[in-house]
């Protein structure tokens, strides 16, 4: 191991010697060669250094220290490689490397001045890591800020040029703040040495804030704070890709780093006024890059916003003196995972933005037009290889913070911190720009993998693939591979090592490997992969997560089955595998952590099904489809958000409480940290408390041992939480769920998403994920019970007050009657199945939130009987338009013919789906009606009543338009469904037919199931449930119907003589030949005289509503981007006010 | 002795407001270069001892002697030295750009904005 010093030694020799080399042969190849191998060699180098000291740093071993000239500080400069130092510098160089080669044909086009350049760039960001002098600090500084100077013109176009302009003179203010910081804080302390002044201790007096000040001043504008940062985005977005990756992940990095080193000489005033600045940085940068199009200057806003959180989140560890670990987990994680996440992303935006062969590379003369490159505009193209759309999505998902990348457990943490010390307000701030940043980038990232073949209006000049470089394409794998080895680390460090969570993405991963395979192979293999997963996640399982986990693993097979009649896109099974294991494993989870990350996995999973669905990428009508995936997301990642914080304040309420250091309404902050002040994770895995285990891993002894005491009640997770915490974590947890099952005002995405996913993927969205919501309420209700609001401090659950579940019921009940309103009047079969499926969860939560045994006996039965009867109704569907080529249900007509067991399977399933007897269905309605009049609902009764006589209307007409009524010519010739659809219907029938026959074999389980939470109130005899209002024998309703319809039949048989068959065109047509055949079919606006009664209701008031909030969202950052009027003098101007204006604001008077 | 500083001080002054008033991208450097000129005065005066001697030590010096502080002296060197490379960086951009569009006019380069 040699010492660290050697690396800038390297470095500085390597830039002296590549001109030299370069000169040698000037005009022959040789020369390039040479220098350029002496550029990747020093670069190798740098990388090595570092890395050769980790494995001993890692053990434990003591920093190195360097001092050079034989001396000690003050009197010499010294370097220091500890761990932290040690990881950075290897990433960081690592970056550079990668950097390199994805612009190596710009570099190999400037020849030696290329090279240095990046080569004195990447040496300053090695000095600011390793060096612990403050000047020193200031020359590397300057070495990085010139060498980028520099190397931002390697293209030679005039953007470039005005971009390093704008960064000149804002480098160049910075730089006279940080020189003339640290030559006042050399003369107040007597020495250069950070760690000497650090000693020297707090600086005193107006002079010492000053001094401190202009230090900060002169790092803060490195830092690129909103507002005083327009230059630095001019800089993102006109730099060659290559560049523009490394000065958001290795300068930005490198700056950090030293603001970490000086944080100790702040005052608070300035810390205090960093979390502010950081903050309001992360969340304004988001919201203006909500209007970006072009997607370079987009990253270029995400990166400033994430530097702005890593700053703030750095602030906040210096006040609350927290150390460590912690430091290492949330500040280490955000810097990492932006730095390995930002820099392949960029290099894939330049790949899309040229569009050429050398994605990231290419001179000037080889863009279509220089101005098209410089300003990278997102254009629609023809595709993305594997690796560019593979490195899009993984690094996406990684850099917005999402599981199990290293962004995640630092979110997750960081969360705890802020609601643990109160700062909702930041919380709040940070969760909002998390949601703005995942929105804008996973929408991107969405619109890259859409679908090639489905878009329309490709210019075909501006086409041809988004292919990445070699060198770019090397470098996106290895950040891909190394983003999630981290992450996985993390997660694992952190005490998550659950195998049955690893297989997950075990699973997932390995059928991304096989895609070579052909598409039939891949889907048996991806059936049996999730097969496999229920097999393994069997025997952790049984009551309630059994019954769910069936439901999850049973649809995502039947889908994959249904999936088999079409050719999948390059990845389809592999996110198959990841959204139906991920459903599975949420019922695996034992603890909140875990459940977390599993539901983001699952919502990841299906988001990326829908953005690879067909209609995604083509326009779709009135050009819907494109928002369907990106609405999706977003309120997915909201829902996630909110149950996110609702899980952190359980956490920590539970904690308190075990600690009994609750005091009001908030949790004590010490009690929560550890000894080195950060929540250990591995302390709050113990899993879900006994007695509140859905999982029932614990149920199955609980129940053993409580035996004749009976239930336990629900809520006994939070018992000892304040009430005002339980209302807190109640509506949030709520909130989240409800989200995910599109309960009325939060709806608005489903339609188009179920509408637009390729058919059978919308089989399973609406069958089986729709339930994960209700198994998050199921749960939410487990473990806090249902907090009462109102009267004073209510003992129990629904003792005083209002309870939040009746509010829970309302919702349930209201989304039953829209759903159900709005699928009436839909032209579209998947619209309208997509609401009728929203109008079903509405039953579900209904029955659920009463919050009684039979409620819940209710709402689960539902569920289990839905997931069959949708699955039916959505898989034969898929049929019909596979065969029809068509989803408006006025193309249709008549197909009964045509598709005779279709027909049955959609037949049986809309009897049961109306709870007509004898079908399953029946006994769910009369659960759920008999549940509602034990507890007294009787006006949700009501209003469930309504809704199901509305279900009817809109089922009617589905069987009568699509099968019904008169063949369509251009339909004669429609077969059958293709067996891959016909085998899952079939099975799907035969459960029904069982499950309608033999109820106590699906309720028999669920009476069970709730029993350890919820005391029986029905009981059994043979066949018979017998409740308080009745009893209901399934057996003997299925031979009683069964005899009503034989006997007319038998006697019509019996009676009728020859009959006649009327064929299709015994009829007279009128002569006419309207405008639009549509409109006179009488499948069209089947139902306008209800609309004249009951339109007014289904005017689309909340997607109205939430179209204005997204309208203001966008108008505010409009209106915020003004400030980057793109002069530089402006720029200079934004700078010099901020600094005043903080100065003023944290303490200078 | 606070005059050096106070007209450092004057000049930071006066090059901010050259950098921020001018149009002109020449002037803008210049005003940059004046501001950096007053930097380096005040990062000299800090250091200067009234009477005292340069701060070389040898044997015939005694070392009981008041002495220039020679920090801030290297460090102003240093400064200089960078402040120049800088400065030649941001003349050749305001060359390069004045080639591709004419003029020399800081409000005519503003496409990359918002």
């Amino acid at each position: 191991m040699v010492s660290p010093i050697l690396s800038i030694a390297v470095a500085l020799g390597a830039g002296f010697l590549i001109p030299l080399v370069a000169q040698l042969k000037p005009k022959a190849r040789e020369g390039s060669i040479l220098a350029a191998a002496l550029f990747y060699a020093a670069v190798a180098v740098l990388i090595a250094i570092p890395a050769s000291w980790l494995p001993q740093l890692a053990a434990g071993a003591d920093d190195v220290l360097v001092f050079t000239a034989g001396a000690r500080p003050p009197l010499s400069i010294n370097l220091q490689l500890g761990l932290a130092e040690g990881l950075l510098l290897v990433l960081v160089n690592l970056a550079g490397l990668l950097g390199a080669l994805a612009m190596q044909r710009t570099l190999w086009n400037r020849g030696a001045t290329g090279y240095v350049l990046y080569l004195m760039m990447v040496l300053g960001a090695n000095g600011l890591i390793l060096t612990r002098d403050l000047f020193n600090v200031f020359v590397f500084l300057e070495i990085m800020s010139i060498g980028t100077y520099g190397i931002i013109a390697s293209d030679d176009t005039p953007e470039q040029y005005a971009a390093g302009f704008k960064y000149i003179i804002a480098g160049g203010i910075s730089s006279i703040l940080f020189l003339l910081g640290t030559v006042y804080l050399y003369r107040l302390t007597g020495t250069l040495s950070i760690d000497g002044m650090i000693a020297a201790g707090p600086l005193a007096g107006a002079a010492g804030f000053t001094a401190a000040f202009l230090l900060f001043a002169g790092l803060l504008i490195e830092l690129k704070p909103v507002p005083a940062n327009g230059w630095a985005l001019d800089v993102y977005q006109a730099a060659n890709p290559g560049v523009a990756g490394f000065v958001s992940a290795g300068n930005a990095t490198a700056v950090v780093f030293v603001l970490y080193k000086v944080l100790p000489l702040f005052p608070e005033g300035v810390l205090r006024g960093l979390t502010r600045v950081g903050v309001i940085t992360f969340l304004a940068a988001n919201l203006i890059g909500l209007k970006q199009t072009s997607d370079r200057r987009m990253l270029g806003y995400s990166s400033v916003a994430q530097i702005g959180l890593v700053s703030a989140a750095l602030a906040i560890i210096q006040l609350d003196g927290l150390s460590g670990t912690y430091l290492f987990i949330v500040a280490g994680g955000l810097l990492v995972n932006h730095l390995l996440a930002k820099a392949g992303l960029f290099w894939i935006a330049g790949g899309a933005a040229y569009g050429g062969a050398d994605g990231a590379g290419g001179g000037a003369a080889r863009f279509p037009g220089a101005g098209p490159a410089a300003s990278g505009r997102v254009t629609v193209r023809r595709g993305i290889g594997p690796v560019a759309g593979i490195g899009a999505v993984v690094l996406g998902l990684a850099l917005v913070g999402l599981p199990p990348f290293p962004g995640f457990w630092a979110k997750w943490q960081l969360v705890n911190t802020l609601v643990a010390s109160d700062r909702i307000a930041l919380l709040v701030l940070i969760l909002l720009g998390s949601l703005f940043e995942a929105i804008y980038i996973l929408r991107w990232a969405g619109k890259l993998i859409a679908r090639p073949e489905e878009q329309e209006a490709v210019d075909a000049a501006a086409g041809g693939r988004v292919a990445l470089g070699a060198g770019a394409g090397i470098g996106v794998v290895i950040l891909v591979l190394l983003i999630g080895a981290v992450g996985v680390f993390t997660g694992w460090y952190l005490g998550l090592n659950d195998r049955l969570i690893a297989a997950i993405f075990g699973f997932a991963v390995g059928m991304l490997l096989l895609e070579w395979l052909p598409s039939r192979v891949k889907g048996i293999i991806a059936i049996v992969a999730i097969g496999g997963y229920a097999w393994l996640a069997y025997p952790r399982v049984s009551g309630l997560a059994l019954i769910f986990g069936a439901i999850f693993a049973a649809g995502g097979i039947l889908a994959v089955i249904a999936s088999l009649h079409r050719r999948t896109p390059f990845g389809t099974y592999a996110l198959y595998v990841l959204t139906a294991t991920g459903l599975t494993g949420l019922v695996v989870a034992n603890e909140p952590v875990t459940f977390f990350v599993v539901w983001e996995l699952m919502t990841i999973g299906s988001y990326l099904l829908i953005a690879r669905s067909a209609r995604h990428g083509a326009r779709g009508e009135g050009g819907r489809a494109p928002q369907a995936a990106t609405r999706y997301i977003a309120f997915s990642i909201g829902g996630a958000l909110l149950i996110m914080v609702g899980l952190v304040l359980a956490l920590q309420g539970s904690l308190a409480s075990a600690a009994g250091a609750v005091s009001g309404g908030g949790v004590a902050l010490p009690e929560l940290f550890g000894a080195d002040g950060y929540v250990v994770m591995p302390a709050l895995t113990g899993g879900w408390p006994a007695g509140a285990d859905v999982s029932g891993a614990a149920a199955a002894g609980a129940g053993a041992a409580q035996g004749a005491a009976g239930a336990a009640g629900l809520g006994a997770w939070a018992a000892g939480i304040p009430e005002s915490v339980r209302v807190a974590v109640f509506v949030l947890l709520g909130l989240g769920f409800l989200v995910k099952m599109g309960a009325i005002a939060l709806h608005v995405w489903v339609p188009d998403s179920y509408a637009e996913a390729d058919d059978d993927v919308t089989a399973f969205l609406s069958s089986s994920l729709s339930k994960a919501g209700l198994f998050g309420v199921i749960l939410l209700l487990v473990l806090v019970g249902a907090p009462a609001i109102g009267a004073g401090a209510g003992a129990g659950a629904v003792a005083g007050g209002t309870g939040l579940n009746v509010f829970l019921g309302w919702v349930g009940a209201l989304t039953a009657l829209f759903g159900a309103l709005l699928a009436v009047f839909q032209e579209d079969v998947k619209r309208l199945l997509a609401y009728s499926s929203l109008s079903q969860v509405g039953y579900m939560v209904l029955a659920i939130s009463l919050a009684t045994h039979l409620g819940w006996v209710a709402g689960i039965y539902l569920a289990v009987i839905h997931f069959i009867f949708k699955g039916l109704l959505f898989i034969g569907m898929t049929g019909v338009i596979h065969r029809s080529g068509t989803r408006y249900m006025y193309e249709m007509g008549g197909l009964i013919k045509r598709m005779p067991l279709t027909f049955i399977a959609v037949l049986m399933s809309i009897i049961a789906l109306s709870g007509v007897p004898p079908l399953a269905g029946f006994g769910g309605k009369w659960l759920i009606y008999g549940a509602l009049m034990e507890s007294g609902w009787w006006v949700q009764t009501g209003v469930a009543f309504f809704a199901s006589t509305i279900a009817f209307l809109y089922l009617y007409r589905m069987i009568q338009t699509v099968f019904l009524g008169q063949l369509k010519d251009n339909l004669r010739e429609v077969k059958e469904a293709p067996a891959p659809i016909l085998i899952p219907l079939i099975l799907l029938m035969g459960a029904l037919m069982v499950s309608s026959m033999y109820p106590n074999l699906v309720l028999r389980p669920i009476m069970e199931a709730i029993e350890p939470f919820l005391a029986s109130t029905a009981r059994w005899q043979d066949y018979t449930v017998i409740t308080a209002l009745g009893y209901w024998n399934g057996n003997l309703v299925m031979y009683v119907t069964m005899g009503v319809f034989a006997l007319p039949l038998i006697w019509l048989i019996a009676v009728m003589r020859r009959p006649q068959k009327v064929r299709q065109f015994n009829i007279v047509y009128a002569a006419e030949r309207p405008e639009r055949p549509e409109t006179t079919h009488f499948a069209h606006n089947f139902f306008a005289p209800y609309r004249k009664a009951l339109g007014f209701m289904t005017a689309p008031a909340v997607t109205r509503a939430w179209q204005y909030v997204s309208d203001g969202v966008l108008a505010i950052g409009g209106t915020l981007r003004q400030l980057y009027t793109g002069n530089a003098q402006t720029y200079a101007l934004h700078i010099l006010l901020m600094t005043v204006v903080l100065y003023l604001v944290t303490g200078g008077i | 002795m606070q005059l050096i500083p106070a007209i450092g001080a004057l000049l930071i002054v006066i090059g901010a407001w050259g950098m921020l008033t001018q149009r002109n991208m020449m002037k803008i450097v210049i005003g940059f270069s004046i501001i950096d000129t007053g930097v380096h005065l005040m990062i000299v005066s800090v250091g200067y001892v009234i009477g005292g001697a340069a701060p070389i030590l040898d044997a015939e010096v005694p070392t009981a002697a008041r002495f220039v502080d020679p920090v801030p002296s290297a460090l102003v060197l240093t400064a200089i030295v960078i402040g120049l490379a800088v400065t030649a960086l941001m003349l050749s951009y305001v060359v390069r750009l004045a080639r591709t569009r004419g003029t020399l006019e800081v409000g005519s380069y503003k496409e990359l904005r918002w």
